[in-house]
């Protein structure tokens, strides 16, 4: 038998006030935002008072030290309270876009190699990691003495000049690995919150690709330059999100 | 009424004493006693020494008393039924007969609800209460609405500053 659902006219209070009882505290919470009226039946201490008891025994007592608090607000600061630790973390407030990388590579007095990208120019091939790859145009004129230290920096200029953080400021020859790359690495600063968290766990990682120059063995042209965040942790490059919560803390340090 | 029990006795049995009930409307219904003592209010009238004819019934019209007067027939029926059957069949009957009975418009059931609660039935309170609940249960406050055709009161900032309150519910 098909039977018309919808009412002719809202409840009576003495209805909603009996049904009330056989709510469970998510319709009850959902009713509540029905209209003034199922509002009121709907937040009673009366009904959520055994609620919260069941639910959050030590919770519920609170409201002995503080009776301005309701009985279904406590209910819902021990609803959020079990959610919160299952929050992702929030959105970073900064984008790639936001972001220009410059980097030096000195030698002595003569500056071997000056670059500067654009965050929204940086093409990401390593999958939503904080790695970036920038090749270098052929025939450019960073030749490197690979038995030479070199200093190396790299900055992170927020746009509009509204904050600066050096990565990384190094002078040594840097580490030899596989494929003749040179890689530098520094430690970076913690964020300053978890005082036993001494370090941070991460580290700047700028490599150097090269290829032959003309002139033999040792002399090297810089042909590719990359940059990232490693996580001495998990071993791992950071998410690009992560890497951006990372830097925000020191570019905006207001907003954090 | 268990007096005779040599045919099976059913409830209606013409020994058994009879109450008159009457609606707001000024109807009269003929009831056996274990049917009108279903309901705890009229009981504890018995029980306090009402001596007349007629039990008026102010709150409950007629049409809404013939519905409630059929719950309590059927449950004085199967309570007997379940004592004489063992109880697992005449729970699964109860079950079914119920459902059928409360399959019925939300208008309809406020009228329940109130009659139920006003006469003391608790089972039919149970039923017609749990009803609306379950018609309430997983819908949004604009589909609870609609259902129960409420106008929605709050200022759009009241409405959002609510739903914030409750927001661990929407999640």
């Amino acid at each position: 038998m098909e039977v018309n659902m919808s009412a002719s006219h809202p409840p009576a209070w003495e209805v909603l006030l009996l049904v009330a009882h056989y709510l469970d505290p998510k319709t009850l919470a959902m009713a509540s935002c029905v209209c003034k009226s199922w509002s009121v039946c709907m937040s009673s201490d009366h009904l959520w008072k055994p609620i919260c008891f069941t639910h959050y025994p030590s919770l519920s007592t609170l409201r002995l030290l503080d009776s301005a608090v309701s009985y279904h607000r406590l209910f819902a600061l021990g609803q959020s309270s079990c959610r919160r630790r299952l929050r992702s973390p929030s959105v970073p407030h900064i984008s790639l876009d936001h972001l220009i990388f410059t980097m030096d590579i000195i030698h002595g007095d003569s500056n071997i190699l000056t670059l500067v990208k654009s965050g929204s120019d940086l093409n990401n091939r390593w999958n939503g990691v904080f790695r970036f790859d920038i090749e270098l145009h052929g025939g450019n004129r960073s030749i490197i003495e690979m038995s030479e230290e070199v200093r190396v920096t790299w900055t992170v200029v927020l746009k509009g000049w509204r904050g600066v953080f050096s990565m990384m400021d190094r002078k040594e020859k840097g580490r030899l690995v596989a494929a003749g790359e040179r890689w530098f690495s520094e430690e970076l600063p913690s964020l300053g919150c978890c005082s036993n968290a001494v370090s941070s766990s991460l580290v700047a990682e700028l490599g150097l690709g090269f290829s032959y120059a003309s002139d033999g063995d040792k002399k090297r042209r810089v042909e590719k330059v990359s940059m990232g965040i490693l996580s001495v942790v998990s071993w791992g490059y950071l998410g690009i999100d992560d890497g951006l919560r990372y830097l925000q803390h020191f570019l905006l340090p207001d907003a954090v | 009424m268990a007096s005779s029990s040599s045919s099976l006795p059913s409830p209606s049995s013409s020994s058994s004493k009879k109450f008159i009930l009457r609606s707001s409307d000024g109807k009269h219904f003929e009831v056996d006693e274990a049917v009108a003592l279903q309901s705890e209010m009229i009981k504890q009238m018995v029980e306090d020494g009402f001596g007349g004819d007629v039990i008026p019934l102010l709150n409950v019209s007629s049409i809404v008393l013939s519905k409630v007067i059929d719950y309590c027939k059927k449950h004085v029926e199967l309570d007997f039924k379940k004592k004489m059957d063992g109880d697992n069949e005449a729970h699964e009957e109860i079950k079914n007969w119920d459902s059928e009975y409360i399959n019925v418009g939300v208008d309809e059931l406020y009228h329940l609800i109130m009659a139920a609660n006003y006469l003391h039935i608790k089972g039919l309170l149970d039923l017609t209460c749990q009803k609306v609940a379950d018609i309430i249960k997983g819908k949004q406050p604009e589909q609870i609405r609609k259902i129960f055709n409420i106008e929605n009161d709050f200022t759009p900032e009241e409405e959002q500053e609510i739903r914030k309150e409750h927001s661990w519910a929407f999640e």
